[in-house]
């Protein structure tokens, strides 16, 4: 089939303090993600997007797919505590077999990016499970863009950011939060798609340098 | 010749009576209209793309450019030599009306010589096709500096050099960085029939532009990878007319029945990535004979998913 791929995560939290609000204006952005993406025929013949969410543990809610095969929409839902490092786990691991899947059939996948979106701190030891996701040795290592909004401290985002994180400033409401967060992603998919056309080598990534509402932080490892 | 198309002829008039002698020409039975050749969509390997191929706005150019067309075709029949040549814009600049931004050329020079160049100008500049078309004319009127080097490294870096003056006067001239004309270029001087085979071709350039041999089906690169210093990442981002520095030269013979492709990467990387695309593209420019203009123009639109590049092509067949 030989198709190049930009592959793209959204991965999100779906704790207990999500519910009400947050997950609210996710789940109604979710529709409107999933039609620009689709609609927009440059984007749609070579980007893919998968979601993850997680809580006390971590689940492919939207395996990764060319949106245009996709039926239903996913809605994500409130469940537990913030375990980041059952996010990390399973996202490395998905993203291991998605490369591997995406290379059997004859394509040509490029790195991933990551949108990783919580409003809390983690309630678990996770810096094992991100070093794993991020290492050098993981050919397919995504890049990671963090969004933190609520109770989430700046020095946890800018740690799991590979590239760079935002944090919401204090007058933003949750909805608008979550609404500038899809806007974001949405954007830099678009825009990747685009730049891509005509890069040499096939893939010229767009990352958000601004996000209204929130505050730019730089990545700093572990 | 007007073709009746199936359209129904006008119904003969009821006012003459049915008993006169009908014309002797109506006794023949009339010719069946000739069938209106389908021309077919042009050809879907893999997947079919969710991207239309089709121009769509016509894009906003820089006042003194004289127009960019959506595509180019040219083509020669030459001793010993048959070339087939198009540049197509991309499915991504026919979606958003922005121009095609590759260019090409095909000269005769020298005594018995084609002269035949592809440049791509770089997509996140928005004069890039003015660099792109200019590095092409450039070589042209500036070939006998090539002819005056026996060193092919030599000859190309001072041909290439004369070419980046003429980017950056140009940028002068319309007020702009010369970074904004950047673009790739690659070139291929053959030299047409002589009394020995094989044909040479003495190929240069700056960038990922690149030249293939076609040898019996099959594929290979006329630019050998460099190993060690530069690495394949590396060597993707030179252009004009900043990269004078990183020149590279090959040399490609072609017997009887080879053919030289030279193109912008909407055609290598496809070439490279797509298997189905190498092949068909193989079997297409393998045949006996090279195909007609029109034919070559509708084998080199081709749509392939997610490669939604300009492309452009030049076919240069030792016959």
């Amino acid at each position: 089939m030989g198709e190049q791929v930009l592959p793209f995560y959204l991965v999100c939290d779906e704790s207990y303090s999500m519910q009400g609000e947050p997950l609210d204006a996710i789940n109604q952005e979710l529709p409107n993600i999933y039609h620009e993406i689709a609609s927009n025929p440059v984007v749609a013949d070579k980007t893919r997007l998968g979601i993850i969410g997680f809580s006390a543990g971590a689940e492919v809610l939207l395996p990764l797919a060319d949106l245009n095969e996709v039926q239903s929409l996913v809605q994500l839902t409130p469940r537990g505590a913030t375990n980041y490092g059952a996010a990390f786990s399973l996202l490395r691991a998905t993203i291991e077999q998605d490369i591997r899947d995406l290379k059997q059939a004859g394509h040509t996948p490029f790195r991933p990016t990551v949108f990783f979106l919580t409003d809390g701190q983690p309630t678990d030891d996770w810096y094992a499970a991100h070093q794993k996701l991020i290492s050098p040795d993981f050919r397919a290592r995504p890049t990671i863009l963090a969004f933190g909004f609520g109770d989430v401290q700046p020095a946890t985002l800018r740690q799991v950011a590979t590239f760079r994180a935002f944090i919401a400033d204090g007058d933003l409401s949750p909805a608008q939060a979550l609404r500038e967060f899809a806007r974001q992603l949405l954007n830099s998919v678009v825009q990747s798609a685009v730049a891509s056309a005509s890069s040499s080598n096939g893939a010229l990534m767009a990352f958000p340098e601004q996000a209204k509402g929130y505050t730019v932080l730089a990545a700093e490892p572990v | 010749m007007e073709q009746s198309h199936g359209s129904a002829r006008p119904e003969p008039t009821a006012s003459v009576p049915a008993l006169s002698e009908p014309p002797l020409s109506a006794s023949a039975p009339p010719e069946p209209p000739a069938p209106v050749p389908t021309i077919p969509e042009p050809a879907v390997i893999g997947r079919r793309p969710m991207l239309r191929s089709d121009p769509g706005g016509l894009p906003a150019l820089h006042a003194d450019h004289p127009g960019r067309p959506d595509s180019e075709l040219d083509g020669a029949t030459l001793p010993g030599l048959v070339v087939r040549a198009a540049s197509i814009r991309g499915d991504a600049h026919r979606y958003y009306g922005t121009p095609r931004q590759d260019a090409m050329g095909l000269w005769q020079t020298g005594e018995a010589q084609l002269l035949a160049c592809v440049a791509d100008g770089l997509g996140s500049q928005e004069l890039s096709y003015l660099g792109a078309s200019l590095a092409c004319t450039s070589a042209c009127r500036n070939i006998n500096v090539f002819h005056a080097y026996s060193d092919l490294q030599t000859a190309a870096e001072y041909l290439i050099e004369g070419i980046a003056d003429a980017l950056v006067r140009q940028a002068l001239k319309h007020e702009v960085p010369a970074d904004a004309l950047s673009t790739t270029f690659l070139a291929a001087v053959v030299d047409q029939d002589t009394d020995t085979s094989p044909h040479r071709a003495r190929l240069m350039r700056v960038g990922d532009s690149t030249a293939f041999l076609l040898h019996k089906g099959i594929w290979s690169e006329c630019f050998g990878k460099k190993s060690g210093e530069e690495t394949i990442a590396d060597s993707a981002t030179h252009a004009l007319p900043g990269g004078t520095g990183h020149v590279e030269v090959a040399v490609a013979d072609l017997e009887a029945g080879d053919m030289l492709l030279l193109c912008t990467d909407g055609i290598a990387t496809p070439l490279a990535r797509n298997n189905e695309v190498g092949d068909r593209l193989s079997a297409w420019w393998s045949q006996a004979e090279p195909p007609s203009l029109p034919e070559f123009f509708w084998q080199s639109s081709f749509r392939a998913k997610s490669y939604d590049d300009d492309r452009t092509a030049i076919c240069v067949w030792r016959v």
